[in-house]
């Protein structure tokens, strides 16, 4: 039975009139329900209580918390559809094109259910039962992607969640940290990243291009990048599409051909997010979805202290196109950077930010202010 | 015909301190106990029908108010303890004076409510003031008489019961035996004497030895209504479990377990989440559970225990909304569910303030709306219906304009008769049945 759509059928709910109902006594509450009372809030003037009066506040304004109507959204109104085709039928990995929409919606509920545990900051204990059915939740999706990327252990490393259900469960921030990022990425992910990745995976030759690793196995032993790095996600995740995709345009390709440093797409952020059909979805490995998430999921994680992670600062620095000016921010700002803070490399990520943001045309050089570069250093040097 | 009292009382401090968080009739209907966010305790009574004022038949109105729980702080944990009360349970009334047990997250208290109309007058050695008289002014003695006065219903914690509960208690029920209750928390369920206060009987205990490896909670519970050894408690994962306090002293081991497979056909990442039970309360009758989780309201009988023997569809049309409601917390709302005094008809509360009602004998159903709009004087309430697409017929809703603010979680229906009170967010609606004011 299909329940795509809005057209499911409804059966009719609907009771007879006033008039049946007060000629057949057998049904009780039928029709015939009168308003015998109805008041609202505090104490009526007969009775003593203490009960100040109060102005009247317009009910909406209490509930600003909660989303008024459900739709609201127009972004999400092609999901809901890909929803309604998907509730209520038993969905398996193998079906066709129905697999893009149940591991697009299995990623939605899984950042969901993150931002849930992680975003709430309560005056009061929050309900142990809903921290609960989240975590299940979580537990089950993780399950069914560990099942799915068996080929791919690193992110499988994540262990059972501990935290949030101990007794000091409010504090739920530091319970996920480990779920949400899997281990940190080795350097080699980002220098050795090779330009063959760029290639059509052979995967895509195969007749079954729903298989769950595409690109990444093409690629040998990749890690999947820590959602750590999202704060520069624009440019980072991009790339890392930009790698796993079944089909890049010619002029992604090109780009990252056109990379000096090995690896390096990251120049060429949004334009491959423009290329990126909608279609290929399915060849993106769990891991690069979990980088897709609203920022503010991985907010706490970044926060934790990955940012001192040499890693990021290769890649960092990596962006700058150094032949240009003639300045070698590599070896001795790496050197520097590896006794940064994490709050010094905040500041470079804002200043470099903008940057990655936009879209670069392949053979155009990377362009930076020089005032931007000193103060950079500056801010390296410490003075 | 039929009365109705709109009270315009401005309502609304901006801070729902008034929203309404449970609702009961006591075991006679002539009281009616409101509960609220902000601590405080409501109690209306029906006015007696009376042939001098034919106009003031059954209404209720308000008896006595009074705060029940103020806000606490704890100090171990940083965190503040809410004073919404949870729920409001009465005890049978055994002398001219009414009790009953409140209770928030963590602390469940006794109230005794009293009437007195009549004070003492004429006092030899105290003036009307109460002051000493000058004792030389005494010239006679006379004997103290009870004269009418103004009615005052004065309400006193009788006890409290304090430090019982880790978790936060979602249940209290009394037990038939009029001497024992038990309240119940996420992980535990205590057993209490209603005179004892500083100690109790843990009976249930579903905590793990490793909280990491906690996947189910404890949701709801009640007393079986004539048995005093049996209990029910339902919890996160869709199950009901009676137990015999009999058997042994912790009935963690269940006697009864009631659960129903899951339809394949309708699994989705939700299935848990919705099976989730909210409410269970026995039939009057002792024979049957009712239970609520997300969509449905289901009849259990007692005696089978693989799957209810009726399921009613309460807004099926949300099946294919459970991501929006996940995501808008909606999805955990907790509805409650009652029964009539004949065990013949369900109600139980859904979105944009309706309220459905089932007939488990005619196997019809109704969508109700408790709103000002539709409670005007001597109004007769419309049925409602939600459209899902297709047809559409005048006055119907379209499920993508259901207002999910407001729900209906508390409603109660009086022990006897067709009267239903109904609490839509800080508004409290009582609704009666003139027609078919005889129960069958």
């Amino acid at each position: 039975m299909s329940r795509g759509g809005r057209a499911a059928k409804l059966t009719l709910k609907y009771a007879p009139s006033p008039a049946d109902a007060g000629g057949s006594r057998a049904e009780a509450g039928a029709g015939s329900w009168n308003v015998l009372f109805c008041r609202g809030g505090c104490a009526g003037p007969g009775s003593a209580a203490a009960c100040a009066p109060r102005s009247r506040a317009p009910s909406d304004a209490r509930k600003a918390a909660a989303p008024r109507y459900m739709l609201g959204k127009g972004g999400k109104r092609k999901f809901d559809e890909h929803e309604d085709g998907l509730e209520g039928k038993v969905v398996s990995p193998t079906d066709g094109p129905s697999k893009v929409s149940y591991t697009l919606q299995r990623q939605t509920i899984f950042n969901i259910s993150l931002m849930k545990l992680y975003n709430h900051r309560p005056l009061t204990e929050p309900s142990l039962q809903k921290t609960v059915l989240i975590n299940n939740m979580l537990r089950r999706i993780q399950e069914e992607l560990k099942q799915e990327g068996s080929l791919r252990p690193m992110f499988v490393g994540a262990s059972q969640p501990a935290d949030p259900l101990s007794d000091n469960f409010r504090e739920a921030q530091p319970a996920f940290s480990h779920l949400a990022s899997p281990p940190l990425l080795p350097a080699d992910l980002v220098s050795t990243m090779p330009l063959e990745s760029c290639l059509t995976p052979a995967s895509l030759l195969e007749d079954d291009t729903f298989c769950t690793s595409p690109a990444v196995q093409h690629d040998g032993p990749t890690k999947p990048p820590p959602p750590a790095l999202q704060p520069v996600k624009d440019s980072f995740s991009s790339a890392l599409d930009e790698i796993e995709e079944l089909c890049p345009a010619p002029t992604s390709a090109e780009a990252v051909a056109a990379e000096p440093a090995a690896g390096d797409s990251k120049a060429q952020p949004s334009e491959s997010n423009i290329h990126k059909p909608e279609g290929l979805l399915e060849s993106r490995t769990a891991e690069s979805k979990l980088m897709d998430p609203l920022p503010g999921n991985f907010e706490i994680t970044a926060s934790t202290g990955f940012l001192t992670d040499l890693t990021l600062d290769d890649i960092l620095f990596a962006d700058i196109d150094t032949s240009m000016y003639d300045f070698d921010p590599c070896t001795s700002a790496t050197g520097a950077a590896s006794k940064m803070a994490p709050v010094s490399a905040d500041e470079l990520l804002k200043t470099l930010a903008p940057y990655s943001s936009q879209p670069v045309t392949p053979n155009q050089p990377f362009k930076m202010d020089l005032t931007e570069l000193d103060h950079i250093m500056e801010v390296l040097v410490g003075s | 015909m039929e009365g109705e009292n709109i009270c315009e009382v401005d309502s609304g401090d901006g801070l729902g301190a008034d929203i309404i968080s449970t609702v009961e009739f006591n075991h006679t209907g002539e009281l009616l106990a409101t509960g609220d966010k902000g601590g405080r305790v409501v109690i209306f009574q029906r006015e007696p029908e009376s042939k001098n004022e034919p106009y003031n038949q059954g209404e209720y109105n308000v008896y006595s108010t009074f705060q029940s729980h103020e806000p606490e702080f704890d100090y171990l944990k940083s965190l503040e303890i809410e004073e919404k009360i949870n729920k409001i349970k009465w005890l049978p009334q055994q002398n001219a004076a009414h009790s009953l047990l409140s209770t928030n997250d963590k602390t469940i208290k006794l109230w005794k409510i009293t009437e007195r109309d009549k004070r003492p007058e004429g006092y030899n050695l105290k003036d009307e003031e109460g002051k000493l008289k000058d004792l030389s002014t005494v010239t006679s003695l006379q004997v103290p008489v009870l004269k009418p006065m103004d009615l005052m219903v004065e309400v006193t914690p009788r006890r409290i019961f304090a430090n019982g509960h880790t978790y936060h208690v979602n249940s209290i029920s009394v037990n038939s035996d009029c001497e024992t209750y038990m309240s119940a928390d996420d992980l535990r369920i205590n057993l209490w004497h209603l005179a004892i206060t500083d100690r109790s009987f843990n009976i249930v205990d579903i905590k793990p030895a490793n909280m990491e490896d906690l996947t189910e909670v404890i949701t709801a519970s009640e007393f079986h209504p004539h048995h005093c050894n049996l209990f029910v408690y339902s919890s996160s994962k869709g199950s009901l479990r009676l137990c015999d306090m009999r058997a042994s002293a912790l009935c963690d081991k269940h006697s009864k377990l009631y659960e129903e497979p899951e339809d394949p056909s309708n699994r989705s990442f939700f299935s848990e989440i919705i099976s989730s039970v909210s409410d269970v309360k026995f039939s009057h009758s002792g024979r049957y559970m009712l239970t609520r989780d997300y969509l449905t309201v289901k009849v259990w009988d007692l005696n089978m225990e693989t799957k209810p023997v009726e399921t009613y569809q309460v807004h099926d049309y949300l099946r294919s909304k459970l991501c929006s409601l996940y995501e808008n917390d909606c999805i955990f709302d907790k509805f409650e569910c009652a029964w009539n005094g004949s065990d013949s008809v369900i109600m139980t509360g859904a979105y944009n303030n309706f309220f459905r009602m089932f007939d488990r004998n005619t196997k019809r159903d109704v969508t109700l709306e408790a709103s000002r709009e539709s409670s005007k004087p001597r109004a007769i309430l419309k049925p409602r219906r939600v459209c899902v697409g297709g047809k559409r017929r005048k006055d119907d809703i379209s499920v993508d304009s259901l207002d999910f603010t407001k729900k209906i979680l508390h409603t109660a229906w009086h022990p006897t008769e067709n009267i239903i009170a109904i609490a839509a967010t800080n508004n409290l609606y009582i609704f009666q049945d003139k027609v078919n004011s005889e129960m069958h």
